[in-house]
């Protein structure tokens, strides 16, 4: 028996074996892919609360018909809210077939899993899948996912040209982030990493756009584009929260590098003028290393309890800056904002301190 | 020879279009379930925020709850979590808990918590997740039940 399957191999077995395998798997064939600019923002900027617009182009080929329905998710700062009904609209149009005809879509109820992740929530699993790519520095972001109201039939042999386009109420605060977007079909929802190689399918399109802003609103711009000696987390916070203030020592020459004893001074405001200053260098006051790597430190804590608040009292802001430990460097936001021009940023003891403000939310 | 191959074809095809599709358990598997005893002290053993692990951030270890047996609750060392004040609490399902109520004494209302109740390294977890403060930040606590004398 084993002779004669070798004979047959021999004889021109292998060949159909392969023939076999790609036919099979070329059944299963359904790719995603993009071929130009694919993200286009109608505005680099709006005013706060406005709405948003932006495009996604991208193409589907399949090798023989299919029917399914379109996924569509897109990443945005959690003060947008996002998942509150009517905040976004998604729609599409196949523009080579079905030119002029929009299609709409719906949000996908929290927990739903990907059909290929299940256990999973849509949120958590573009969260885990894409959080290495996601070019955003602040983890306030959120991943909202969308499916299209019916299936959607396309020929085989074909290429499907899609435009989807969001419409996406922005939130009240000042920021710049990176928009992300991401394409699946639901029957391979959360499907195997995909490579662009041959023989490969593309089980997904994900990407980000450039910095988008949105400008004439309130407080202090939370930014998710550029890194600050600052970062401040989550980026909106009640004084009920646990908030954690960072200082990243790296990222620019400054008067603290190299130094590894490191504190913050901070001075907590109330919304009737009250302050309470921790302008000291104390165990209470030191910043921790985060990691044996890099020059990230950071103090973590609830707010209400660190500055022993009274009953009913209302936190408004928190000023701080990073200092050494006899107090004599440090960093403000004047070094931030200084920290490309560094004529402008003198070591010097006089060097004014411009502290950095976080606003807490009701 | 003919027939071999023919056979042969058969199984290759017909592994090759199995490959496409997922199975299920046929079995099904059933085991009787002991009633779950949260009543105990608890306390922080990990703690997120929006998903990202803070225990090493802050210090959690003073932050305790006791469940008492008269489905009373006493909160020491607070730190953000459903509920601020004593009172009451109760389980959907003393066999499977997935959700615990907790009524503060000083309010009507009941904040309700998606809970697992777990069994890690031989250690009782139970984990809850909520929103103290802001509505986008979520908190994901384990909390690990302290050994008593009669555990």
């Amino acid at each position: 028996m084993k002779k004669d399957l070798n004979i047959w191999l021999r004889r021109g077995g292998y060949p159909l074996v392969l023939l076999l395998i790609i036919v099979v798997f070329w059944a299963c064939g359904f790719e995603w892919y993009t071929d130009r600019e694919n993200i286009i923002y109608k505005q680099s900027a709006v005013e706060a609360g406005d709405v948003a617009e932006f495009e996604l182009r991208f193409k589907a080929y399949v090798n023989q018909d299919y029917s399914d329905k379109l996924i569509l998710a897109v990443q945005v700062p959690k003060v947008w809210n996002p998942r509150v009904k009517g905040n976004i609209e998604v729609t599409y149009e196949v523009t080579n077939a079905e030119a002029g005809v929009t299609k709409y879509m719906d949000l996908i109820p929290t927990g739903t899993s990907p059909a290929k992740q299940p256990g999973v929530s849509w949120e958590e699993h573009l969260l885990n899948r894409f959080s290495d790519q996601d070019p955003n520095i602040l983890d306030d972001m959120q991943w909202v996912t969308f499916v299209s109201k019916e299936k959607h039939s396309m020929s085989g042999n074909a290429t499907w040209d899609f435009v989807a386009k969001f419409k996406i109420k922005t939130g009240p605060q000042n920021l710049r982030a990176k928009i992300g977007f991401c394409v699946y079909h639901e029957e391979d929802g959360g499907g195997d990493i995909g490579q662009n190689e041959s023989n490969v399918w593309n089980h997904y399109i994900v990407d980000w756009g450039d910095c988008f802003e949105v400008v004439e609103g309130e407080g202090e711009v939370i930014d998710f584009c550029d890194l600050h000696f600052n970062q401040q987390t989550p980026g909106q916070a009640t004084q009920n929260d646990i908030l954690t203030l960072r200082f990243l020592g790296d990222i620019a020459d400054n008067d603290l590098l190299g130094i590894e004893d490191l504190y913050i001074n901070m001075t907590a405001i109330t919304t009737s003028g009250e302050k309470y200053e921790m302008l000291v260098q104390t165990d209470d006051t030191k910043l921790i290393k985060e990691s044996e790597l890099g020059l990230t430190f950071s103090k973590t804590f609830w707010p209400e309890g660190y500055f022993n608040l009274e009953a009913g009292e209302k936190l408004s802001t928190i000023e701080y800056y990073f200092t050494n430990k006899d107090g004599s460097k440090y960093v403000s936001l004047y070094d931030d904002l200084h920290k490309n021009e560094p004529e402008e940023n003198p070591t010097w003891t006089e060097k004014p301190v411009t502290p950095f403000v976080f606003i807490f939310q009701e | 020879m003919k027939k071999f191959r023919f056979t042969l074809f058969l199984v290759i095809l017909t592994a090759l279009l199995c490959s496409c599709n997922s199975f299920k358990d046929s079995e099904e598997y059933t085991a009787a379930e002991h009633e779950k005893h949260l009543e105990g002290t608890w306390t922080i053993s990990k703690a997120s925020r929006n998903g990202v692990d803070i225990t090493k951030l802050m210090d959690f270890s003073e932050f305790k709850v006791n469940f008492k047996t008269d489905n009373t609750y006493q909160i020491d060392n607070y730190l953000p979590f459903l509920v601020r004040d004593n009172g009451t609490w109760k389980i959907n399902d003393t066999k499977h808990p997935s959700q615990i109520n907790f009524k503060e004494e000083s309010k009507t209302e009941e904040k309700i918590s998606n809970i697992e109740y777990l069994i890690v390294k031989g250690k009782r977890q139970l984990v809850l997740t909520f929103t103290p403060g802001y509505p986008t930040n979520r908190y994901t606590y384990v909390l690990e039940k302290e050994a008593t004398d009669n555990e």
